[in-house]
């Protein structure tokens, strides 16, 4: 069953066409990459898979629900309940603990489960540094909350832009420790990447150029190439 | 963990930068000190006004030429005075057409022996003609003095069966009396007898022109439905180059303090209307800065899934915390300075001063806050409107 | 310096002012000619002597560096406030008629100063305190890091 299904998804900024007819299905449980040069169009395909912009042509169906036609809270409404989000910044608000950086993805979407959450940083590592804030957090720490947060409300997808760009090999390596777990245990994940060693963790490997999709391989391939 | 709300996250945010969110709150609480610490100034000089013409009972008030002035001193602020017309004038004034009553009066000053060096008005009332004192006195269930008695004001020293003495006489204190607000409060009321008994061994008063029989002043109550102006130019007419006197009509007098008062409230108007449109000013620049500022955060809690309303929420909840903090400060520093220094305060206006009741106080006070309530809301609106508009994924990585 | 100020600063102001009140400010009675000098006129140089001592102990407060004495000190300036608190009401005394210029000013004046001075100490105190637990904690944060890396 697929998650995801892209038909003939065009972008255009005023004269610029960031995304140009894409056609891309994700399956329930697939690992995905999506790389390119800057400028190919991986932000703007980020943003509407995302549920943060929508498209300007084409349809865009998640999880059954076809997207180009809801207002902007329904896409908000989306976007809460059915994407996880990981950053590259980790953009945690800078004066909530841990925990209540995690809790506050619950606020937004249901009610808050301060015992859920801690289990959420525990999965990833983080229980013990529950009550510290983000400035007491190493940068792996952080992009760990990221995650926790990001899986706190049990999302059908996990979207990640450029999640390990912001760390050193130890701490990539963790991160993608955890993404490894989290597809081993069922989870949809799409990764947008520039880094070949990030990308060939995935089960596919699109690779966009000029909004367009230049090639497709697998992870596996990707590696070897490397 | 405490429970992560709206409030909470506002609340922090404005707990992360103290600094900044006192100047808000600083810039709330002048308005807020002004608009509530006015009020009051207001609000008792009203009471003190409202006092005075309760116990001022004449219609006219005749006093020795050039003494008008000294008389309103007497009444207002218990400037003591001592100035003296002959005494049949009572008697022959009630032959004035239009006049009802009168009633004379004794003005002494002297020294409080007990205490100090502040001088202490005395005045003297006989309770047969009196229509001016005797009432109010009944109604604040205060007793008539006998002999050797008398009955104080609310700021002389001395309780009820303690003793007074004045011009080296002892006196028994019959009673104290509520405060009026007035001039009466450093007073000392006794019965003609007593004051003439006083100055046959008088030894510091000031006795220029004084004979057996003087007055200081008449009490005159007018016919009801007859025109002051002409009742007072009948008794001038008929009495000045005889006695050689002076008017004082009590309606003139009290509008005059009521001008005076208007003046005092049109002022305090003009500084808190001032001081709401600075502190409004202040808390709009600031919320366009915080809008600024937190743009990111706002984009990230967007992507979390917060509406445009849940935000809105949070810069209003902050603007409520500025308001109310601000707002109660001021209402704070306001009692701070007006209840201990109201007598100060009463001392330095020259005006009636009475302070208003407790539960009048709390009306204000609250109409004040809520005023102040108001600013930090009607201040955020422009940015509350333009929250969470433009691209939120592009706002969270503006600066990438 | 930013501390210090803020331990420092706002006690030596309100001691300025206390000495301030009762002789310029809001002044207690005069002493008329060929008197002895009333009750209020030895309150006032009484507050003049404490309002002395808190600008000090304000100076003291901004020049030292160490949590443990400047505590002591806001401590002390506490108590210090409460003693000259009693002195306008039982140790000296004032003018007893409500009107004279020491209760309608002098008094209420220095018993704000004196109320403000004893809000500033106890806000020292808090706030000493809450460096303390700070430092406290960020030794442990830290001590925790270096464990960290060291297993690392």
């Amino acid at each position: 069953m697929n998650i995801l299904e892209l038909k003939d998804v065009s972008m255009t900024y005023g004269t610029v066409k960031a995304l140009q007819h894409i056609d891309l299905t994700v399956g329930q449980g697939e690992w995905l990459a999506i790389m390119g040069p800057s400028g190919s169009g991986k932000t703007t395909m980020m943003n509407i898979v995302g549920c943060m912009d929508k498209a300007s042509d084409g349809s865009v169906v998640l999880d059954g629900q076809e997207l180009s036609k809801l207002p902007p809270r329904g896409l908000t409404a989306i976007r809460r309940d059915k994407i996880g989000l990981i950053f590259q910044q980790f953009h945690l608000v800078p004066y909530l603990t841990a925990l209540e950086n995690v809790v506050i993805a619950q606020y937004y979407h249901s009610m808050p489960d301060e015992d859920e959450a801690l289990e959420a940083l525990r999965s990833v590592g983080l229980g013990e540094r529950a009550r510290h804030l983000p400035s007491q957090l190493s940068g792996g720490e952080q992009q760990r909350v990221c995650i926790a947060r990001a899986l706190i409300n049990c999302p059908k997808l996990i979207l990640a832009d450029e999640p390990t760009g912001n760390l050193d090999e130890a701490n990539e390596k963790l991160v993608l420790e955890i993404l490894h777990r989290l597809h081993g245990s069922g989870s949809t994940i799409i990764v947008v990447t520039h880094s070949p060693d990030v990308g060939s963790h995935a089960d596919r490997v699109i690779v966009l150029e000029h909004g367009k999709i230049a090639r497709t391989t697998t992870g596996a391939l990707l590696h070897k190439s490397a | 963990m405490k429970p992560l709300t709206t409030v909470h996250i506002a609340l922090n945010n404005l707990k992360r930068r103290p600094l900044r969110s006192a100047g808000l709150a600083l810039a709330v609480a002048v308005f807020s000190f002004t608009m509530f610490g006015g009020a009051l100034l207001s609000a008792s000089v009203k009471n003190g006004i409202d006092s005075l013409s309760r116990r001022l009972g004449a219609d006219i008030l005749v006093v020795p030429r050039g003494y008008d002035k000294k008389l309103q001193a007497a009444l207002l602020r218990g400037e003591p005075s001592a100035f003296y017309i002959k005494g049949d004038l009572a008697d022959k004034l009630r032959d004035v057409p239009g006049v009802e009553k009168t009633a004379p009066q004794l003005y002494l000053a002297t020294l409080d022996a007990a205490c100090c060096t502040v001088p202490i008005q005395v005045i003297a009332y006989d309770p047969a003609s009196d229509f001016v004192i005797a009432p109010w006195m009944a109604s604040a269930a205060s007793p008539t003095p006998g002999d050797d008695e008398v009955v104080v004001g609310s700021m002389i020293v001395g309780e009820a069966g303690g003793e007074l003495s004045l011009f080296g006489r002892t006196f028994r204190i019959a009673a104290r009396l509520d405060r009026t607000g007035m001039g009466f409060d450093t007073t000392v009321f006794t019965t003609m007898g007593n004051a003439r008994k006083l100055l046959r061994t008088a030894k510091n008063a000031a006795i220029e022109n004084f004979q057996p029989d003087s007055v200081s002043a008449v009490m005159v109550g007018v016919q009801p439905g007859r025109d002051l102006k002409q009742v007072a130019n009948a008794i001038l007419r008929e009495f000045a180059l005889e006695y050689d006197l002076d008017i004082v009509v009590a309606k003139n007098m009290i509008s005059d303090i009521a001008k005076k008062l208007g003046g005092l409230s049109y002022l305090v108007h003009i500084l808190a209307a001032a001081f709401w449109a600075a502190a409004a000013g202040v808390l709009s620049l600031f919320f366009s800065l915080l809008l600024h500022e937190r743009r990111r955060e706002f984009g990230l809690f967007r992507i979390l899934g917060a509406t445009r309303g849940k935000l809105a929420g949070i810069v209003l909840c902050e603007a409520l915390a500025v308001g109310a903090a601000g707002g109660l400060l001021g209402i704070m520093a306001a009692l701070g300075l007006t209840l201990p220094f109201h007598r100060h305060v009463a001392m330095s206006l020259e005006l009636p001063y009475l302070a208003v009741s407790f539960p009048a106080m709390a009306i204000l006070g609250a109409a004040c806050l809520a005023v102040s309530l108001a600013v930090g809301p009607l201040a955020s609106l422009y940015s509350v409107c333009k929250i969470g508009l433009g691209d939120a994924y592009l706002t969270l990585r503006s600066g990438e | 310096m930013k501390q210090s100020l803020m331990v420092g600063l706002p006690i030596a102001l309100l001691g300025a002012l206390l000495a301030a009140v009762p002789s310029h400010i809001l002044p207690v009675c005069e002493t008329p000619h060929g008197a002895a000098p009333m009750r209020c006129h030895w309150t006032g140089m009484m507050m003049i002597g404490f309002g002395l001592t808190f600008f000090l102990v304000g100076a003291l407060l901004f020049f030292c560096r160490t949590n443990g004495v400047r505590t002591g000190l806001s401590a002390a300036a506490l108590l210090l406030t409460a003693t000259a608190g009693t002195v306008p009401d039982f140790l000296i005394g004032m003018c007893a008629a409500p009107a004279m210029a020491c209760r309608t000013g002098t008094y209420p004046g220095v018993m704000a100063v004196l109320a403000l001075t004893a809000a500033a100490c106890a806000a020292n105190l808090v706030y000493l305190r809450h460096l303390a637990t700070r430092e406290r904690h960020g030794d442990e944060t830290s001590h925790h890091r270096s464990h960290r890396a060291e297993q690392s």
